[in-house]
């Protein structure tokens, strides 16, 4: 129970599997969560992230595997004795009692007696003044932290999205859990709050030096707040890294396309047998090892750049179909081969400025900058990268 | 049409329609209430308060409010209680749910009447299997597990069953002063807590998983614990309602009545529903029949006002 003064909770998950009915929907998971990480569970709906949350927090069981937190194993153990705290997407506050009784709630479970906690009578018998004074405290600290104290005699229907979220966190911050579950907790905010709570979860992160581990389906909120992201499709973690890997190094095609908002372009080019990538009829400079075939090209919205002289960079000339303005970037959707493909690309406004619809433009890309990903969607290494990444090791 | 009387006329036919079907009735019967007035007569005399003072002093009308408090206060309990733990049971099942609901809730749909007179037969002094069935059990297993002997300081020969194995006399379950009240009880329960079941049931699938999942994160360890964080709380529209609805529902105990014991013995089951139609159809004493009837629209309306008063204040949470 201790284990968080220890500070080795390491939460290891391994060879977990999961079916519902026919269905598997986690196919041996492997996964370490280190001690005081905030690690991000991020894919579509679907992906089993909730499912794996929820075989952590106890409150559902994996058919195979193990799930081991610090030295413990916890297999078969209940979720009420792992020690950890969660919170909801609902915020699952009890709509009976007031925020200081919701917060109250997880230590009088677990503090007092069952004596001290009988209705009218239990107050009074020994020892539990005491405690209560202590709890009392607690629940007091975690509201200056949350900035909450005022809420604290209201009920969770007299409140605000925001307001219900930091008092569902405060019911979990308050008994100072091993590490905190939190599953997709920004769901239910208005936007402008939910990018404002990011900052305000990594912030409590930081200060409570504590693990969080966080289910998401927005890539963004994953690429914000996480030191480390595990991207999950089908079943399965496609890539755990930190974000700015995942973002800059993408492991297979279903992580690239996941990652990045507006998402990656992917164009389709041809692998010869030397190696050779070309692209809209040109041939990139670096080469790939790997057999002939057809292959995608990634290239994010910031490697391409529009420009009026013929430069020895420019792919390939495109219309311009539709102006996306974001005040600070335009991005602009571009129709390459008669609309057989789709290309996005990010420009400042100044140089979008003299666009208009249906014009064709010169589409040059930033050196270095494309992924290859082949058939099966699997990441394509450049020879140059093989040997850096050789160099590096 | 102006603008003005144009609401007016929105509202008009339902306003008459309940004028004369409901509010009209209402004061008719609150003035025949002060009155002798009989079925075919011409006039009537005004009484004043004397059918009032009658239900406060007379014997018959403090039996009657004597065994309609019991009815209410025996069967209501019970059969929310036994409403809200098969609807637990039935909610935790992983199988045979459909099964159960439909058995107890068989007693609700079938005809009361109907089934009054199925319990008439079973529960007959001589016949009845009810009887047999005790009397069967005597001498047996049965008896020395039910006459409680096997209690420390309980003498098994002087319980109940104890008792009446010793003499091979069993109770007339309908004739009997001391038994005809609590037998129609049993059935009234036995007839209702099927309903209480499926409103609760309903309102059992109201409570959202994860609400559950947060008492369980939070060390609600035991069934209990969940039941009295979650569960029960998230109930109190539901236990209301279903509180209310079975007030009424007692309040307005009749078919069996009038089937099984009609009022008797000794006015031990003279219950409102049954005085009234007595009283004021039987006897055709419509002035006494009117002020039961007001007395019992009092009640009525005192449990629905304080229904109106925990919903608003107590079990909405919202």
């Amino acid at each position: 129970m201790d284990l968080g003064e220890e500070g080795v909770a390491n939460i290891v998950l391994s060879r977990i599997e999961k079916s519902f009915s026919e269905e598997k929907v986690l196919k041996g998971i492997d996964l370490e969560v280190m001690d005081g990480e905030f690690l991000t569970l991020v894919g579509p709906s679907g992906c089993g992230k909730s499912t794996l949350l929820r075989i952590i927090a106890g409150l559902e069981t994996q058919d195979s595997g193990s799930v081991r937190i610090g030295e413990r194993l916890v297999d078969g153990v209940r979720a009420s004795d792992r020690d950890l705290a969660m919170v909801f997407q609902s915020y699952a506050l009890y709509p009976h009692l007031s925020v200081r009784e919701n917060m109250m709630t997880p230590l009088r479970l677990r503090d007092l007696s069952v004596a001290q906690r009988l209705p009218m009578v239990g107050r009074f018998m020994p020892g539990a003044a005491e405690k209560l004074h202590l709890m009392s405290q607690a629940v007091a600290e975690t509201a200056e932290v949350l900035k909450i104290e005022p809420l604290l005699a209201r009920k969770p229907g007299q409140l605000s999205g925001g307001q219900r979220q930091r008092a569902a966190l405060g019911r979990a911050m308050v008994r100072r859990p091993v590490a905190f579950l939190m599953d997709e907790p920004l769901s239910n905010l208005d936007a402008a709050l939910r990018v404002h709570m990011r900052t305000e979860l990594s912030d409590l992160h930081r200060r409570l030096d504590s693990t969080f581990i966080y289910v998401t389906h927005d890539q963004a909120e994953a690429l914000t707040m996480s030191t480390r992201m595990a991207v999950m499709m089908g079943g399965e973690v496609l890539q755990l890294d930190t974000p700015s890997r995942i973002y800059a190094d993408p492991a297979n095609r279903r992580v690239a396309e996941f990652v990045g908002s507006p998402k990656i372009n992917l164009l389709s080019g041809e692998l010869d047998n030397s190696g050779r990538v070309t692209l809209f009829g040109k041939s990139l400079q670096r080469r790939v090892l790997a057999s002939p075939q057809e292959i995608a090209v990634g290239l994010r919205p910031e490697h391409l750049t529009i420009s009026d002289i013929a430069e020895g960079d420019e792919i390939v000339t495109a219309q311009v179909r539709h102006f996306e303005n974001l005040g600070s970037d335009i991005y602009l959707h571009l129709s390459v081969n008669d609309g057989h493909e789709t290309l996005t690309v990010r420009s400042n406004p100044e140089s979008a400025a003299h666009l208009s619809f249906g014009d064709q433009v010169r589409v040059a890309q930033t050196r270095g900058a494309a992924m290859v990903f082949g058939r099966d969607g699997a990441r394509l290494r450049f020879e140059e990268t093989l040997d850096l990444a050789r160099e590096v090791a | 049409m102006s603008n003005r009387t144009a609401p007016l006329w929105f509202v008009g036919p339902a306003v008459l329609l309940m004028l004369v079907i409901l509010i009209a009735p209402i004061i008719i019967a609150g003035g025949l209430s002060f009155t002798d007035y009989s079925l075919g007569n011409d006039g009537a005399r005004w009484v004043g308060t004397k059918n009032y003072e009658k239900i406060a002093s007379h014997s018959t009308y403090t039996k009657m409010l004597r065994s309609t408090a019991i009815y209410v206060l025996t069967v209501v309990p019970i059969s929310v209680a036994l409403g809200l733990g098969a609807a637990l049971l039935i909610n935790s099942l992983k199988f045979g749910r459909d099964l159960y609901k439909t058995i107890f809730f068989l007693p609700v749909m079938a005809a009361l009447l109907a089934m009054a007179i199925v319990w008439e037969f079973a529960l007959h002094p001589t016949i009845g299997m009810v009887n047999d069935t005790l009397a069967a059990g005597c001498g047996t297993l049965i008896q020395s597990v039910f006459d409680w002997g096997w209690l420390p300081f309980v003498n098994g020969a002087e319980t109940w069953y104890g008792h009446a194995c010793a003499n091979n006399e069993f109770p007339l379950w309908l004739r009997d002063r001391d038994y005809a009240i609590w037998t129609i009880c049993f059935i009234g329960i036995w007839q209702g807590f099927g309903f209480n079941m499926v409103l609760y049931l309903a309102g059992l699938t109201g409570i959202p998983r994860e609400l559950m999942h947060a008492a369980e994160m939070d060390g609600a360890r035991s069934a209990w614990e969940r039941f009295r964080l979650v569960t029960w709380p998230m109930l109190g529209p539901t236990t209301v309602f279903v509180v209310t609805i079975s007030s009424i529902r007692s309040f307005q105990v009749f078919d069996t009545v009038e089937a099984l014991t009609s009022g008797g013995p000794s006015k031990t089951t003279y219950v409102m529903m049954y005085a009234i139609y007595e009283k004021a159809i039987k006897q055709n004493l419509m002035g006494m029949g009117a002020a039961i009837t007001i007395v019992f629209l009092v009640f009525v309306l005192f449990i629905t006002l304080v229904q109106r008063y925990l919903v608003e204040r107590k079990v909405h949470y919202a």
